[in-house]
Protein backbone atom coordinates (compact mmCIF):
# COMPACT_ATOMS: atom_id res chain seq x y z
CA UNK A 1 0.00 0.00 0.00
CA UNK A 2 1.48 3.36 -1.03
CA UNK A 3 1.20 6.21 1.44
CA UNK A 4 0.59 9.42 -0.50
CA UNK A 5 2.90 12.35 0.29
CA UNK A 6 0.35 14.72 1.82
CA UNK A 7 2.70 16.31 4.36
CA UNK A 8 6.38 17.14 4.79
CA UNK A 9 7.23 14.08 6.89
CA UNK A 10 5.61 11.59 4.55
CA UNK A 11 7.25 13.27 1.56
CA UNK A 12 10.63 12.84 3.20
CA UNK A 13 9.89 9.22 4.04
CA UNK A 14 8.77 8.51 0.48
CA UNK A 15 11.83 10.22 -0.97
CA UNK A 16 14.14 8.14 1.22
CA UNK A 17 12.27 5.03 0.23
CA UNK A 18 12.68 5.86 -3.46
CA UNK A 19 16.39 6.37 -2.93
CA UNK A 20 16.71 3.04 -1.16
CA UNK A 21 14.72 1.09 -3.72
CA UNK A 22 15.36 2.86 -7.02
CA UNK A 23 18.81 4.47 -6.88
CA UNK A 24 20.03 1.90 -9.41
CA UNK A 25 17.48 3.19 -11.89
CA UNK A 26 18.70 6.78 -11.48
CA UNK A 27 22.28 5.61 -11.86
CA UNK A 28 21.46 3.80 -15.11
CA UNK A 29 19.71 6.82 -16.63
CA UNK A 30 22.56 9.12 -15.57
CA UNK A 31 25.20 6.77 -16.96
CA UNK A 32 23.33 6.36 -20.24
CA UNK A 33 22.81 10.04 -20.94
CA UNK A 34 26.06 11.35 -19.41
CA UNK A 35 29.07 9.23 -20.31
CA UNK A 36 31.52 11.51 -18.53
CA UNK A 37 31.80 10.98 -14.73
CA UNK A 38 31.49 14.66 -13.77
CA UNK A 39 28.44 15.06 -16.00
CA UNK A 40 27.01 11.86 -14.54
CA UNK A 41 27.15 13.30 -11.02
CA UNK A 42 25.61 16.53 -12.25
CA UNK A 43 22.80 14.73 -14.04
CA UNK A 44 22.14 12.43 -11.05
CA UNK A 45 21.84 15.52 -8.84
CA UNK A 46 19.47 17.15 -11.28
CA UNK A 47 17.32 14.00 -11.37
CA UNK A 48 17.22 13.88 -7.56
CA UNK A 49 16.20 17.53 -7.43
CA UNK A 50 13.41 17.00 -9.96
CA UNK A 51 12.34 13.88 -8.10
CA UNK A 52 12.02 15.88 -4.90
CA UNK A 53 10.04 18.55 -6.74
CA UNK A 54 7.76 15.89 -8.22
CA UNK A 55 6.78 14.49 -4.80
CA UNK A 56 3.70 16.68 -4.21
CA UNK A 57 2.35 15.63 -7.61
CA UNK A 58 2.80 11.92 -7.01
CA UNK A 59 -0.70 10.51 -6.55
CA UNK A 60 0.18 6.85 -6.30
CA UNK A 61 -1.74 6.16 -9.52
CA UNK A 62 1.41 5.24 -11.43
CA UNK A 63 3.87 2.66 -10.16
CA UNK A 64 6.74 4.25 -8.26
CA UNK A 65 9.31 2.97 -10.74
CA UNK A 66 7.24 4.31 -13.66
CA UNK A 67 7.03 7.72 -12.00
CA UNK A 68 10.77 7.79 -11.26
CA UNK A 69 11.57 6.74 -14.82
CA UNK A 70 9.40 9.59 -16.13
CA UNK A 71 11.15 12.16 -13.97
CA UNK A 72 14.61 10.72 -14.67
CA UNK A 73 14.16 10.50 -18.45
CA UNK A 74 12.53 13.93 -18.74
CA UNK A 75 15.40 15.39 -16.77
CA UNK A 76 18.03 13.50 -18.75
CA UNK A 77 16.61 14.61 -22.08
CA UNK A 78 16.25 18.22 -20.94
CA UNK A 79 19.73 18.14 -19.40
CA UNK A 80 21.06 16.73 -22.61
CA UNK A 81 19.62 19.70 -24.46
CA UNK A 82 22.34 21.79 -22.81
CA UNK A 83 20.61 23.07 -19.70
CA UNK A 84 23.58 22.57 -17.40
CA UNK A 85 22.81 25.81 -15.64
CA UNK A 86 22.86 24.48 -12.09
CA UNK A 87 26.42 23.22 -12.09
CA UNK A 88 28.01 26.63 -12.30
CA UNK A 89 26.04 28.10 -9.42
CA UNK A 90 25.61 25.29 -6.95
CA UNK A 91 27.78 23.06 -4.86
CA UNK A 92 28.52 19.59 -6.09
CA UNK A 93 26.97 16.71 -4.26
CA UNK A 94 28.90 13.46 -4.60
CA UNK A 95 25.89 11.42 -5.60
CA UNK A 96 27.37 8.41 -7.33
CA UNK A 97 29.81 6.00 -5.82
CA UNK A 98 31.24 3.21 -7.91
CA UNK A 99 31.67 0.15 -5.74
CA UNK A 100 34.25 -2.50 -6.68
CA UNK A 101 32.92 -5.43 -8.70
CA UNK A 102 33.56 -8.95 -7.38
CA UNK A 103 36.75 -10.14 -9.02
CA UNK A 104 35.67 -13.35 -10.69
CA UNK A 105 35.46 -14.29 -14.35
CA UNK A 106 31.67 -14.25 -14.54
CA UNK A 107 31.47 -10.80 -12.94
CA UNK A 108 34.15 -9.45 -15.27
CA UNK A 109 32.31 -10.79 -18.31
CA UNK A 110 29.07 -9.30 -17.05
CA UNK A 111 30.72 -5.96 -16.40
CA UNK A 112 32.23 -6.01 -19.91
CA UNK A 113 28.82 -6.72 -21.40
CA UNK A 114 27.23 -3.90 -19.40
CA UNK A 115 29.94 -1.45 -20.52
CA UNK A 116 29.40 -2.49 -24.14
CA UNK A 117 25.64 -2.10 -23.70
CA UNK A 118 26.08 1.45 -22.40
CA UNK A 119 28.37 2.29 -25.33
CA UNK A 120 25.84 0.91 -27.82
CA UNK A 121 22.80 2.50 -26.17
CA UNK A 122 24.50 5.92 -26.19
CA UNK A 123 24.82 5.66 -29.96
CA UNK A 124 21.05 5.27 -30.38
CA UNK A 125 18.77 8.26 -30.97
CA UNK A 126 17.58 9.67 -27.63
CA UNK A 127 14.06 8.28 -27.69
CA UNK A 128 15.32 4.84 -28.76
CA UNK A 129 17.91 4.96 -25.97
CA UNK A 130 15.18 5.73 -23.44
CA UNK A 131 13.07 2.90 -24.79
CA UNK A 132 15.92 0.38 -24.70
CA UNK A 133 16.72 1.43 -21.15
CA UNK A 134 13.16 0.57 -20.11
CA UNK A 135 13.29 -2.66 -22.08
CA UNK A 136 16.54 -3.79 -20.47
CA UNK A 137 15.02 -3.13 -17.06
CA UNK A 138 12.19 -5.45 -18.03
CA UNK A 139 9.30 -2.99 -17.99
CA UNK A 140 6.12 -4.17 -19.68
CA UNK A 141 4.82 -2.48 -22.85
CA UNK A 142 2.10 -0.87 -20.74
CA UNK A 143 4.68 0.61 -18.35
CA UNK A 144 6.89 1.81 -21.21
CA UNK A 145 3.86 3.46 -22.79
CA UNK A 146 3.08 5.17 -19.46
CA UNK A 147 6.61 6.52 -19.12
CA UNK A 148 6.81 7.79 -22.69
CA UNK A 149 3.20 8.89 -23.10
CA UNK A 150 2.66 6.91 -26.31
CA UNK A 151 0.52 3.90 -27.24
CA UNK A 152 1.57 0.31 -26.61
CA UNK A 153 1.47 -0.35 -30.35
CA UNK A 154 3.83 2.53 -30.90
CA UNK A 155 6.10 1.14 -28.18
CA UNK A 156 6.14 -2.22 -29.96
CA UNK A 157 7.04 -0.72 -33.33
CA UNK A 158 9.74 1.55 -31.98
CA UNK A 159 11.20 -1.05 -29.64
CA UNK A 160 11.46 -3.59 -32.40
CA UNK A 161 13.40 -1.13 -34.53
CA UNK A 162 15.56 0.02 -31.61
CA UNK A 163 16.47 -3.56 -30.65
CA UNK A 164 17.57 -4.32 -34.19
CA UNK A 165 19.76 -1.21 -34.22
CA UNK A 166 21.13 -2.11 -30.78
CA UNK A 167 22.02 -5.60 -31.95
CA UNK A 168 23.99 -4.27 -34.88
CA UNK A 169 25.66 -1.65 -32.70
CA UNK A 170 26.67 -4.31 -30.17
CA UNK A 171 28.51 -6.15 -32.95
CA UNK A 172 30.54 -3.01 -33.61
CA UNK A 173 31.45 -2.35 -29.96
CA UNK A 174 34.70 -4.15 -29.11
CA UNK A 175 35.17 -6.24 -25.96
CA UNK A 176 37.42 -4.72 -23.31
CA UNK B 1 20.85 -12.71 -26.87
CA UNK B 2 18.59 -9.95 -25.54
CA UNK B 3 17.77 -12.07 -22.46
CA UNK B 4 21.49 -12.21 -21.79
CA UNK B 5 21.70 -8.42 -22.12
CA UNK B 6 18.77 -7.99 -19.77
CA UNK B 7 20.39 -10.26 -17.17
CA UNK B 8 23.68 -8.40 -17.38
CA UNK B 9 21.92 -5.03 -17.29
CA UNK B 10 19.82 -5.86 -14.27
CA UNK B 11 22.76 -7.32 -12.41
CA UNK B 12 24.50 -3.94 -12.22
CA UNK B 13 22.24 -2.35 -9.61
CA UNK B 14 23.94 -3.50 -6.40
CA UNK B 15 27.58 -2.84 -7.32
CA UNK B 16 27.07 0.57 -8.93
CA UNK B 17 24.57 2.88 -7.32
CA UNK B 18 23.83 6.09 -5.49
CA UNK B 19 25.26 5.57 -2.04
CA UNK B 20 24.70 8.71 -0.04
CA UNK B 21 23.21 9.01 3.39
CA UNK B 22 19.57 9.81 2.51
CA UNK B 23 19.33 12.40 5.30
CA UNK B 24 22.35 14.28 3.97
CA UNK B 25 21.11 14.01 0.42
CA UNK B 26 17.66 15.23 1.36
CA UNK B 27 19.06 18.34 3.05
CA UNK B 28 21.28 19.10 0.08
CA UNK B 29 18.52 18.57 -2.46
CA UNK B 30 16.13 20.80 -0.53
CA UNK B 31 18.77 23.51 -0.19
CA UNK B 32 19.47 23.32 -3.93
CA UNK B 33 15.78 23.50 -4.66
CA UNK B 34 15.36 26.69 -2.64
CA UNK B 35 18.33 28.27 -4.45
CA UNK B 36 16.98 27.19 -7.82
CA UNK B 37 13.51 28.58 -7.13
CA UNK B 38 14.88 31.90 -5.90
CA UNK B 39 17.14 32.22 -8.96
CA UNK B 40 14.17 31.75 -11.29
CA UNK B 41 11.85 34.13 -9.48
CA UNK B 42 14.62 36.76 -9.15
CA UNK B 43 15.18 36.67 -12.91
CA UNK B 44 11.46 37.26 -13.52
CA UNK B 45 11.18 40.02 -10.94
CA UNK B 46 14.33 41.79 -12.19
CA UNK B 47 13.09 42.21 -15.77
CA UNK B 48 9.74 43.65 -14.73
CA UNK B 49 11.25 45.73 -11.91
CA UNK B 50 13.59 47.56 -14.31
CA UNK B 51 10.59 48.85 -16.28
CA UNK B 52 8.62 49.80 -13.17
CA UNK B 53 11.58 51.42 -11.39
CA UNK B 54 12.10 53.70 -14.36
CA UNK B 55 8.67 55.26 -13.74
CA UNK B 56 9.59 57.17 -10.51
CA UNK B 57 12.98 58.05 -12.02
CA UNK B 58 11.21 59.50 -15.05
CA UNK B 59 8.74 61.44 -12.89
CA UNK B 60 11.59 62.76 -10.69
CA UNK B 61 13.57 63.99 -13.72
CA UNK B 62 10.47 65.59 -15.23
CA UNK B 63 9.47 67.43 -12.04
CA UNK B 64 13.05 68.50 -11.23
CA UNK B 65 13.59 70.05 -14.65
CA UNK B 66 9.99 71.27 -15.06
CA UNK B 67 9.58 69.37 -18.29
CA UNK B 68 6.32 69.54 -20.31
CA UNK B 69 3.60 66.86 -20.63
CA UNK B 70 5.39 65.24 -23.57
CA UNK B 71 8.11 64.01 -21.20
CA UNK B 72 5.59 61.87 -19.27
CA UNK B 73 4.26 59.98 -22.31
CA UNK B 74 6.98 57.38 -21.67
CA UNK B 75 5.34 56.33 -18.38
CA UNK B 76 2.31 54.54 -19.89
CA UNK B 77 4.68 52.81 -22.31
CA UNK B 78 6.84 51.53 -19.43
CA UNK B 79 3.75 50.36 -17.53
CA UNK B 80 2.49 48.64 -20.70
CA UNK B 81 5.78 46.74 -21.14
CA UNK B 82 5.93 45.67 -17.46
CA UNK B 83 2.27 44.64 -17.54
CA UNK B 84 2.72 42.71 -20.77
CA UNK B 85 5.69 40.81 -19.30
CA UNK B 86 3.84 40.04 -16.07
CA UNK B 87 0.72 38.75 -17.81
CA UNK B 88 2.78 36.72 -20.26
CA UNK B 89 4.86 35.13 -17.48
CA UNK B 90 1.75 34.30 -15.47
CA UNK B 91 0.13 32.66 -18.51
CA UNK B 92 3.26 30.72 -19.43
CA UNK B 93 3.80 29.46 -15.86
CA UNK B 94 0.59 27.46 -16.16
CA UNK B 95 1.91 25.60 -19.21
CA UNK B 96 5.31 24.66 -17.81
CA UNK B 97 6.28 20.99 -17.98
CA UNK B 98 5.99 19.41 -14.54
CA UNK B 99 8.22 16.70 -13.11
CA UNK B 100 6.28 13.48 -13.45
CA UNK B 101 4.75 14.33 -16.84
CA UNK B 102 5.22 11.56 -19.36
CA UNK B 103 7.93 12.16 -21.94
CA UNK B 104 5.59 13.08 -24.79
CA UNK B 105 3.66 15.63 -22.71
CA UNK B 106 6.86 17.09 -21.32
CA UNK B 107 8.46 17.51 -24.76
CA UNK B 108 5.24 18.97 -26.16
CA UNK B 109 4.98 21.53 -23.36
CA UNK B 110 8.67 22.45 -23.67
CA UNK B 111 8.27 22.91 -27.42
CA UNK B 112 5.23 25.13 -26.91
CA UNK B 113 7.23 27.24 -24.47
CA UNK B 114 10.19 27.61 -26.82
CA UNK B 115 7.88 28.49 -29.72
CA UNK B 116 6.15 31.09 -27.60
CA UNK B 117 9.52 32.57 -26.65
CA UNK B 118 10.52 32.70 -30.33
CA UNK B 119 7.24 34.43 -31.21
CA UNK B 120 7.76 36.92 -28.40
CA UNK B 121 11.30 37.82 -29.40
CA UNK B 122 10.58 37.93 -33.12
CA UNK B 123 7.80 40.41 -32.40
CA UNK B 124 9.70 42.38 -29.79
CA UNK B 125 9.40 45.47 -31.98
CA UNK B 126 5.61 45.44 -31.58
CA UNK B 127 5.23 45.00 -27.83
CA UNK B 128 8.48 46.49 -26.52
CA UNK B 129 10.63 48.50 -28.93
CA UNK B 130 7.98 50.44 -30.86
CA UNK B 131 5.85 51.57 -27.86
CA UNK B 132 8.95 52.73 -25.93
CA UNK B 133 10.57 54.30 -29.02
CA UNK B 134 7.40 56.13 -30.05
CA UNK B 135 6.84 57.37 -26.50
CA UNK B 136 10.47 58.44 -26.16
CA UNK B 137 10.28 60.41 -29.41
CA UNK B 138 7.28 62.52 -28.33
CA UNK B 139 9.36 64.78 -26.07
CA UNK B 140 12.19 65.50 -28.58
CA UNK B 141 9.62 66.26 -31.30
CA UNK B 142 7.64 68.50 -28.96
CA UNK B 143 10.86 70.20 -27.84
CA UNK B 144 11.99 70.70 -31.46
CA UNK B 145 8.60 72.23 -32.28
CA UNK B 146 8.78 74.60 -29.32
CA UNK B 147 12.31 75.69 -30.26
CA UNK B 148 11.65 75.85 -34.00
CA UNK B 149 12.78 79.47 -34.00
CA UNK B 150 16.34 78.16 -33.61
CA UNK B 151 16.01 76.77 -37.12
CA UNK B 152 18.56 74.14 -38.13
CA UNK B 153 19.90 73.75 -34.59
CA UNK B 154 16.66 72.32 -33.17
CA UNK B 155 16.30 70.10 -36.24
CA UNK B 156 19.87 68.82 -35.77
CA UNK B 157 19.11 68.11 -32.09
CA UNK B 158 16.05 66.11 -33.07
CA UNK B 159 17.95 64.22 -35.75
CA UNK B 160 20.75 63.41 -33.27
CA UNK B 161 18.34 62.04 -30.67
CA UNK B 162 16.40 60.06 -33.27
CA UNK B 163 19.61 58.54 -34.60
CA UNK B 164 20.81 57.62 -31.07
CA UNK B 165 17.50 55.99 -30.14
CA UNK B 166 17.40 54.12 -33.46
CA UNK B 167 20.91 52.85 -32.84
CA UNK B 168 20.11 51.65 -29.29
CA UNK B 169 16.79 50.07 -30.24
CA UNK B 170 18.31 48.53 -33.35
CA UNK B 171 20.98 46.93 -31.20
CA UNK B 172 18.39 45.55 -28.76
CA UNK B 173 16.44 44.13 -31.72
CA UNK B 174 19.57 42.54 -33.19
CA UNK B 175 20.53 41.06 -29.80
CA UNK B 176 17.12 39.42 -29.45
CA UNK B 177 17.12 38.04 -32.99
CA UNK B 178 20.61 36.69 -32.35
CA UNK B 179 19.31 34.86 -29.25
CA UNK B 180 16.47 33.41 -31.35
CA UNK B 181 18.90 32.16 -34.02
CA UNK B 182 21.64 30.86 -31.73
CA UNK B 183 19.66 29.47 -28.79
CA UNK B 184 15.97 29.10 -29.41
CA UNK B 185 15.86 27.77 -32.98
CA UNK B 186 18.37 24.93 -32.30
CA UNK B 187 16.40 24.02 -29.18
CA UNK B 188 13.13 24.11 -31.09
CA UNK B 189 14.60 21.81 -33.75
CA UNK B 190 15.85 19.40 -31.11
CA UNK B 191 12.46 19.27 -29.39
CA UNK B 192 10.69 18.82 -32.73
CA UNK B 193 12.99 15.90 -33.51
CA UNK B 194 12.18 14.33 -30.13
CA UNK B 195 8.47 14.80 -30.69
CA UNK B 196 8.69 13.26 -34.15
CA UNK B 197 10.61 10.31 -32.70
CA UNK B 198 7.75 9.76 -30.25
CA UNK B 199 5.00 10.16 -32.84
CA UNK B 200 2.73 7.28 -33.82
CA UNK B 201 4.01 5.42 -36.91
CA UNK B 202 2.20 6.29 -40.13
CA UNK B 203 0.52 3.31 -41.75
Amino acid sequence: MISLPDDEASQQALFKRWLDLHSGLIYKVARTFAPDEVDRDDLAQEILLQLWRSLPRFQGLAKESTWIYRVALNTALAWHRGEKKRRSTQTSLPAIEELPEPDDRAARERSDQVTRLYTAVRKLPKVDAALVLLYLDDLSYREMADVLGISETNVGVKLNRARKTLASLMKEVPHE
Amino acid sequence: MSDEWKKAWQSQSPPQRLTLDPELLLNEVRRNERQFASTISWRDVREVAVSLLLVPVWVYLGVRQSLPWSWYVVIPALVWVAGFMLVDRARQCRHQPAPGDDLYTSVKKSLAQVEHQILLLRNIHWWYLLPIFAALMVWPVHHAWNTRDNGWLSLAELAGMTFTFLLVFGFIYWLNQYAVRKQLIPRQQELQALLEALAEPVE
